[in-house]
């Protein structure tokens, strides 16, 4: 009996197979390679929805981080008396930076649960769906960077060699997003828990890191605290962003360059890992 | 005799159950005191087996709830059997809800390409289709439009189309016959039948056992997340009549 249903499966293989640990990486890279279509589907899906039914479209894109960092540069004059010339230059890159974040995280972390009757009616490689959602926001956000061209014309600042470092700032909140959006979306579907605390976590993140402030005006504090600060792994790549756009040397420590190069890194292998081992029994809860 | 496409062994799947809110927590606490807080789980499909040849058409009736679309995404993939195997000799498309991923604000063509693409086709290939997709759905002057402008049953009709434009080898189809009105739907059943024609693997849940009896080759009736019976249309159409006499 067992004979002839081995020689009968030859020709048949398993639908969806279970993979393994070391083979999910790998698998979940070719998926995303496999269906590029699809993402790129997704992601125009997205940000046309974003801008649907509003007379200044795409523009809003460059005018929302604007408008924000008018409100913060405000607040800060108020509270911090006179700022730094380029002051408004730095905000403005530590507003669109951290709403990457900030939304991206949001947005990939809910993608399973957003996204159940798509999952329930038709199996593809589910983890399309967080890696479209952070896409969907980096396009957003190199999009809206336009919008730092007329400061640095203001300020007179000549674009150095330096900005090369915001593609690599740019990666590293993209490598970071994704993995950690990997990682809480399965328990995000048991838990709603997770999306609260996901939501508290980059409301809360955007005080403890360097988006109103910039790491050189918190240098006069206490020199331990800042150590603490470093540990956050969006520090590096906000400063990276300013220093690439006004060409300073970033006051960060090189331990915290490898600290934030290697949690990106490892977010995005352990997430991504995580995810494919779960995804497929987690669809039965959606 | 034929290969078989679709191969099931003694798969069995069941959704755990699960308490929501304090309720979990508590069954967190009851745990740790070693109390047994366990709940049973329900069991969706036992044991089945199955084998599905090339060429053959299936049908699958019974109850709500008896586990009928649950089979049809363990052999899709969207489930995996907790135990058991799926086997398949190639990609299965399931064809359920015909409006999968469909967005009200991009137009008709745009949603043709997201569905094309969510169904694994190429842009290009979705090109070369779009004509005879438009034609067939019969919305040749909306498409240019929003789909929020679509009617129910246009919509229904545009996802059919793109569902069924390419044809499968192995398709599995779940209660999507019965959209549109009565024009669309004889052609939409007729379409069906050219995928059948076309040597592949069909199966179909419904519960229009008229319809059942003239395409299917065997019938397979489902009763609590078991294989009742299995065989001719005839014989499972009664088997299934007395199931719902009790």
């Amino acid at each position: 009996m067992s004979k002839v249903t081995e020689a009968g499966n030859n020709a048949l293989s398993v639908v969806n197979p279970v993979v393994g640990t070391f083979a999910a990486l790998p698998n979940g890279f070719r998926n995303l390679l496999k269906n590029k279509g699809l993402i790129r589907n997704l992601v125009s899906r997205d940000i046309s929805q974003r801008y649907r039914n509003s007379i200044m479209g795409y523009f809003w894109t460059i005018l929302e981080p604007l408008l924000l960092s008018a409100v913060y540069f405000f607040l800060f004059t108020i509270i911090a008396g006179n700022p730094e010339e380029r002051y408004p230059l730095w905000i403005i890159l530590g507003v669109i930076t951290w709403q990457f974040f900030s939304r991206g995280l949001n947005d990939s972390v809910n993608c399973l649960v957003g996204n159940k009757n798509m999952i329930k009616q038709i199996y593809f490689p589910r983890e399309v769906f967080a890696f479209s959602k952070v896409i969907s926001q980096l396009v957003i956000t190199i999009a809206s960077l336009v919008v730092v061209i007329p400061f640095m014309i203001h300020l007179g600042i000549e674009p150095t060699t330096q900005l090369f470092l915001f593609p690599v700032a740019l990666m590293l909140v993209t490598l970071q997003v994704l993995g950690v959006g990997w990682l809480l979306s399965v328990p995000n579907v048991h838990h709603g828990d997770i999306a609260h605390l996901t939501r508290f976590i980059t409301r809360a993140g955007f005080f403890v890191s360097p988006v109103m402030w910039t790491v050189s005006m918190a240098k006069g504090s206490r020199e331990e605290m800042l150590n603490y600060l470093f540990l956050n792994p969006m520090v590096v790549p906000l400063e990276l962003m300013r220093a690439a756009f006004d060409g300073t040397n970033p006051p960060i420590p090189d331990w915290a360059i490898y600290w934030s190069v290697s949690f990106s890194l490892l977010s995005l292998v352990v997430g991504l890992t995580f995810f494919k081992k779960t995804e497929s029994k987690v669809v039965k809860r959606l | 005799m034929n290969s078989p496409t679709i191969r099931l062994i003694d798969v069995g799947l069941s959704f755990p159950q699960h308490r929501v809110g304090l309720g979990s927590i508590l069954r967190w606490i009851k745990r740790f005191f070693g109390i047994d807080a366990r709940i049973e789980p329900f069991i969706a499909l036992k044991q089945i087996n199955l084998e599905i040849k090339r060429g053959e058409v299936i049908g699958i009736i019974g109850r709500n709830g008896s586990g009928k679309s649950t089979l049809l995404r363990v052999m899709s993939g969207i489930y995996q059997p907790d135990n058991g195997k799926a086997l398949s000799s190639g990609p299965v498309s399931l064809l359920s809800n015909v409006r999968i991923g469909f967005n009200g604000n991009l137009s008709g063509r745009e949603n043709i390409h997201l569905f094309g693409s969510i169904l694994g086709h190429s842009r290009q290939m979705m090109d070369q289709l779009m004509e005879s997709i438009i034609e067939f759905a019969e919305l040749e002057d909306f498409i240019d439009q929003p789909l929020r402008t679509y009617s129910s049953g246009m919509q229904a009709r545009l996802g059919l189309s793109v569902a069924s434009a390419v044809k499968p080898d192995i398709l599995l189809i779940d209660e999507v016959l019965a959209v549109g009105d009565a024009g669309f739907k004889e052609r939409s059943r007729n379409r069906i039948k050219e995928m059948v024609e076309d040597a592949s693997t069909v199966v179909i849940v419904s519960h229009n056992l008229n319809y059942l009896k003239q395409i299917c080759d065997r019938i397979i009736v489902m009763d609590n997340a078991t294989v009742k019976f299995e065989g001719s249309c005839e014989d499972a159409i009664s088997v299934y009549n007395d199931l719902i006499k009790g």
